[in-house]
């Protein structure tokens, strides 16, 4: 994997909503995550690309599918590339999940069945994605509310093999990691300890709501505890670089972002490991 | 047997309430209809069957965001319906139509289409002029733009070219003014409109890059004009046609005059008869 180690620190993601608290904050926020199908509309691009000159960037998309057994969509992997290019993010991430298929939209992220198959598929088109666009690809574990039959492995194996088969990185999401072990009944702590954390590069924390006792990664609540103390754990044991706070709905003062981001920041300060080599060119 | 067959059988699953429900009963002919042999046809009955709470919750996002996408398509009959109206025509919808079009723009037509259908009986002018108006933009969205077309037959005599508006563009009669309905909308939408009824020819065209959709009400005549230049009557027949309506029949006399000097402006195309059809 081509190293894309650099400390970025504690972003938001970007929303049209918060671009006049943005400018008002900006020192509270070290770098950007920026929606790169938002980007794919030149007028929303143009709003975009002068954030990218003020504060580092990251580019996270939603459509690339990798789940399907199906070639990459060549027109979406060009306006991809076209994005990339234009905004130059440190590296950039979607889902493992499958958002069309056969010509139809899911508009949500559904999951992929935990086998040999799913990681060749998914293994072979990050690995040209990645290729093709000339810059780190980080894949993003999704939450789930039910499992496919035909399992032959767990979750986390499912993730280790994939980024290990592509040579890519992982953005790992605590919310969804917190949503699903409570969802799914495993311990969080065996994924944790389970998956290669030299791997990970990213980081998103979110709030969470809960519906008929099933927790929800509700992306418009305050980060519960518990994925504070995970994110403890990952930066004992591993080299994060950045760490993203999501929030689309619902937006609070801007000041309870920042009290967010700032309690990430002491995670992020306070539990840094011992150096250890990256397996950089591995 | 493809991994792809059972990920389309399971999209369908997920959007699809009746298939569920079939999938539920043990309707096993849906094995045939998805193509898969009965190993993986019972993998998906299964997931249905034993995490019905976790797919119906899938489901319902699903919906919920399919519903977000086609939302901003219809702002005016949105507000027009009121919510509880609008909810139950898209239900409505997302039965009629359980797998959504891959863009937005062309599942937000069909909508418009199954809307234009479930509203007809009550004959409601301002309703039905709002939709055609939203309907037509998304249309129009999902249109070629001026980027993908070549002016490259700018050649030929009236009786063998066909005047096309480039980019092509689309144009509606209306019962009301749309200016006076946006108005109203923009004032709150929050009863029922006073309008008057005065019949409007829009046209509707989409704009160079990424400028959207350009409306611009027009009169009547110029109307009827610019319904005709769609690349298909020549340039003879277009005068011809426009003889007895025409406010000045110097205005008709011009027309060819007019027409070829927009083409040299690359606003109309002159294209060969047929080149389009």
């Amino acid at each position: 994997m081509r190293d894309p180690r650099i400390a970025l620190g504690v972003g938001l993601g970007y929303r049209e909503e918060l671009n006049d608290q943005l400018l008002a904050h900006v020192g509270d926020v070290d770098f950007l995550e920026i929606v790169g199908d938002q980007c794919f509309e030149l007028s929303m691009r143009s709003r975009v690309v002068p954030w990218a000159r003020k504060l580092p960037t990251v580019c996270h998309f939603l459509g690339l599918s990798l789940g399907t057994d199906e070639p990459l969509d060549e027109r979406y992997v060009a306006a991809v590339e076209e994005v990339l290019q234009v905004v130059r993010p440190h590296w950039f991430s979607d889902h493992l999940a499958m958002t069309r298929v056969n010509d139809v939209d899911l508009g949500h992220l559904a999951p992929v069945n935990f086998t040999d198959e799913t990681v060749e598929i998914v293994g072979r088109k990050a690995a040209a994605v990645q290729a093709r666009c000339g810059l780190p690809l980080l894949l993003e574990n999704i939450t789930y509310h039910f499992a496919l039959t035909g399992a032959s492995m767990t979750e986390w194996e499912l993730l280790t093999r994939i980024v290990e088969t592509a040579d890519c990185g992982i953005l790992l999401d605590l919310t969804n990691l917190y949503v699903n072990a409570h969802n799914n009944l495993y311990d969080p702590y065996e994924f944790l300890r389970s998956i290669p954390l030299d791997r990970v590069v990213q980081v998103h924390i979110a709030g969470t709501t809960q519906r008929d006792g099933v927790l929800i990664d509700s992306h418009a609540h305050p980060v519960p505890d518990a994925v504070f103390e995970y994110l403890q754990y990952l930066c004992r044991h591993s080299q994060v670089s950045a760490v993203l706070l999501e929030r689309d709905r619902d937006m609070p003062p801007f000041e309870d972002l920042s009290r967010e981001m700032e309690r990430a920041r002491s995670i992020l300060r306070d539990n840094r490991p011992d150096p250890v080599a990256f397996n950089a060119g591995t | 047997m493809p991994l792809l067959q059972v990920q389309a059988a399971l999209a369908r699953v997920y959007f699809d309430l009746r298939t569920r429900e079939a999938l539920r009963r043990g309707d096993r002919k849906l094995a045939d209809e998805f193509g898969l042999d009965p190993a993986e046809f019972e993998n998906v009955r299964r997931v249905v069957v034993d995490q019905a709470a976790g797919v119906e919750l899938f489901a319902r996002t699903l919906a919920r965001k399919r519903d977000e996408r086609i939302h901003p398509y219809y702002p005016m009959v949105r507000a027009y319906l009121g919510t509880e109206k609008w909810q139950t025509l898209l239900a409505g919808y997302r039965e009629r139509h359980p797998l959504p079009e891959l863009r937005p723009a062309v599942d937000a037509v069909a909508f418009g289409q199954f809307l234009r259908e479930a509203t007809s009986a009550a004959d409601d002018g301002v309703l039905l002029d709002l939709l055609m108006y939203e309907k037509t933009k998304a249309e129009v969205l999902d249109g070629p733009d001026s980027r993908q077309l070549v002016a490259d037959a700018h050649v030929g005599t009236p009786d063998n070219v066909c005047p096309r508006l480039v980019p092509p563009a689309r144009v509606r009669m209306f019962r009301h003014r749309i200016s006076d309905l946006l108005d109203w909308v923009h004032r709150g939408a929050s009863s029922p409109p006073n309008v008057p009824e005065i019949p409007t020819s829009v046209v509707f065209f989409r704009g160079a890059g990424d400028a959207g959709v350009c409306v611009s009400e027009v009169g009547l005549w110029l109307g009827s004009v610019l319904t005709r230049a769609n690349g298909r009557m020549t340039l003879s027949d277009l005068t011809a046609s426009l003889k007895d309506t025409a406010p000045d029949a110097s205005v008709v006399d011009r027309l060819s005059e007019v027409l070829i000097e927009l083409s040299r402006a690359g606003v109309v195309d002159l294209d060969p008869k047929g080149h389009h059809s």
